[in-house]
């Protein structure tokens, strides 16, 4: 076999950024429905507030990765833009998020700590249960774009066949939205931990909820998996290179091992579990789904990693 | 209006590397770190006694539809009007997409410019000034054609026009305005 270039560009940085973008903006989705669907405003803050502070993380680790940092406003005022660049798309999308999703968090009647809430309180939006909903449906759909984009971001790139295709935007869709329902479920265990023992078996209640559609979400993930590999193994050339670095090649450890079993398989077992010893009227108890979610966060950031490292690049040469 | 290619004459290119040295005396690029502008990767074919050996001369393709410009976010990266993909160094933030949108595997980071680099046919510092680029000019089996693509005078647009010299994996859809001639025709007098 001739020498492949893989591709090396890209590495652990933009892959978290990649990741966090999609955590945040899952996680965005879950606070709305807490919000605006349970009236569990508490929760909703928190984890409208965790997902933005994940989205931002990842910004500057996207800005770690740039060569010249302090040069990115010219993505948005460069007399050359190029407003077609998933580059200025995913940083508009970005910015929105960030900006709907501080609208959103600001709106929703909490009790902030005292000095935050005095300032809180008096903006003009502040407690507008319309104004609540509708940044939140924003905040949401911008989460959705959020995490679309980090798909897109790689899929649209000819010069890695393994990439450009359809599978890939909606695996990492599909990734962020698990991996932001878990994050939701680790904040509900941390406020259901401090919470007054009356109020426990609601975050038992929500466990249960965002470990069930943890379950679903990874079922449908493993189901693009297997699409998304059995495909390429039918060829062209590099993709099939790059599925053989995933499942047998050096990449495998990580892809096999950590995402599909670690990550993926054993959360979803965990959650079975969990569910279905509910149903046995089994012991509440979160133990199980945190654990899967744990398993999830580190799987989903090596997903975007393992993506990255596999985009075996066009061979144009030798000629044949 | 211009619109700058060049062919490569395989049957012609000796492996000397004289292009390479040329290139990154004329732009000083980073070779030291392994980054240039242009390389002469060796292909052996068959087996003992049949062997062929092949040298392919490779660089940025100036491809007509150029990926690597599409994905630019801040217009850095440009086809200028004389059809050369070039790069402005102060207006390149780094992200590397094009990079990593580029399936020719033209372009890397030079760390002095904290920028993109690529090869550039010498259009600043030898073409617009009437020469050809240094790869050509030192290229010893004169394996390395260079003119204007549109100029039915010119030997670049007869080689292309004729079929004899054809882009690298065409079905990428980028339009490379560099071509390669694998088997030369026989012609009169040779
Ligand atoms: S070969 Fe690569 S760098 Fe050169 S124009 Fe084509 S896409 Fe751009
Ligand atoms: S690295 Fe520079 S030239 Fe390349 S896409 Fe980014 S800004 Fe444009």
């Amino acid at each position: 076999m001739m020498n492949l270039l893989i591709q090396h560009i890209w590495g652990v940085y933009i892959a978290i950024y990649l990741f966090l973008g999609g955590m945040g903006g899952g996680g965005m989705v879950v606070s709305y429905y807490f919000c605006c669907r349970r009236n569990d405003n508490k929760l909703a803050v928190i984890s409208a507030i965790t997902s933005l502070i994940i989205v931002i993380i990842g910004v500057l680790f996207l800005m770690l990765d740039l060569e010249k940092p302090e040069k990115f406003y010219l993505v948005f005022v460069s007399p050359h833009l190029n407003p077609h660049s998933m580059i200025f798309i995913g940083s508009s999308i970005l910015t929105s998020f960030i900006t709907f999703g501080l609208l959103f968090v600001t709106a929703i009647e909490f009790k902030w700590p005292s000095f935050l809430g005095k300032i809180i309180s008096l903006l003009p939006w502040y407690g507008n249960r319309s104004f609540t909903s509708a940044m939140g449906i924003l905040a949401s759909i911008a989460g959705f774009l959020t995490a679309f984009y980090t798909g897109v971001l790689i899929g649209v790139l000819k010069s890695a066949p393994f990439w450009h295709t359809p599978a890939l935007p909606l695996l990492f869709v599909a990734s962020a939205f698990s991996t932001g329902v878990v994050g939701v479920l680790l904040v509900n265990e941390t406020i259901g931990i401090m919470a007054p023992k009356s109020e426990r078996h609601k975050y038992q209640e929500y466990c249960s909820i965002l470990g069930e559609w943890d379950a679903i979400l990874i079922s449908i993930e493993l189901l693009i998996i297997f699409t998304y590999i059995f495909l390429f193994t039918y060829g062209p050339e590099e993709a099939e290179a790059s599925v053989y670095l995933l499942t047998t090649g050096s990449l495998a450890p990580w892809f096999m091992g950590g995402v599909v079993t670690m990550g993926l398989a054993i959360p979803f077992l965990l959650e079975y579990w969990h569910i279905f010893s509910e149903s046995r009227g089994g012991k509440p108890s979160c133990a199980l789904p945190i654990i899967a979610a744990i398993l999830v966060i580190i799987g989903g950031l090596i997903l975007r990693y393992v993506v990255l490292s596999s985009g075996v690049m066009t061979i144009f040469l030798p000629p044949s | 209006m211009t619109k700058y290619g060049m062919v490569i004459d395989l049957g012609s290119c000796l492996g000397c590397g004289a292009c390479i040295a040329a290139c990154d005396f004329e732009n000083q690029t980073p070779w030291e770190e392994g980054k240039r502008r242009t390389h002469v990767p060796e292909f052996i074919f068959g087996e003992y006694p049949n062997v062929e050996r092949l040298f392919v001369p490779r660089l940025c393709m100036h491809c007509e539809d150029p990926p690597c410009v599409a994905v630019c976010p801040t217009g850095a990266s440009y086809k200028n009007e004389d059809g050369v993909v070039l790069v402005r160094y102060d207006m390149c933030i780094g992200c590397k997409y094009c990079v990593v949108a580029c399936p020719y595997n033209a372009r890397y980071v030079d760390e002095r410019k904290h920028a993109i680099d690529k090869c550039t046919f010498c259009y600043n510092n030898r073409v617009s000034q009437g020469r050809e680029p240094a790869c050509v000019e030192s290229c010893v089996g004169g394996a390395r054609i260079f003119g204007d693509l549109e100029d039915p005078n010119s030997e670049v647009y007869k080689l292309i026009h004729s079929g004899e010299a054809v882009p690298l994996r065409a079905d990428l859809g980028t339009h490379p305005k560099v071509r390669y001639i694998f088997r030369r025709k026989k012609r009169e007098g040779d």
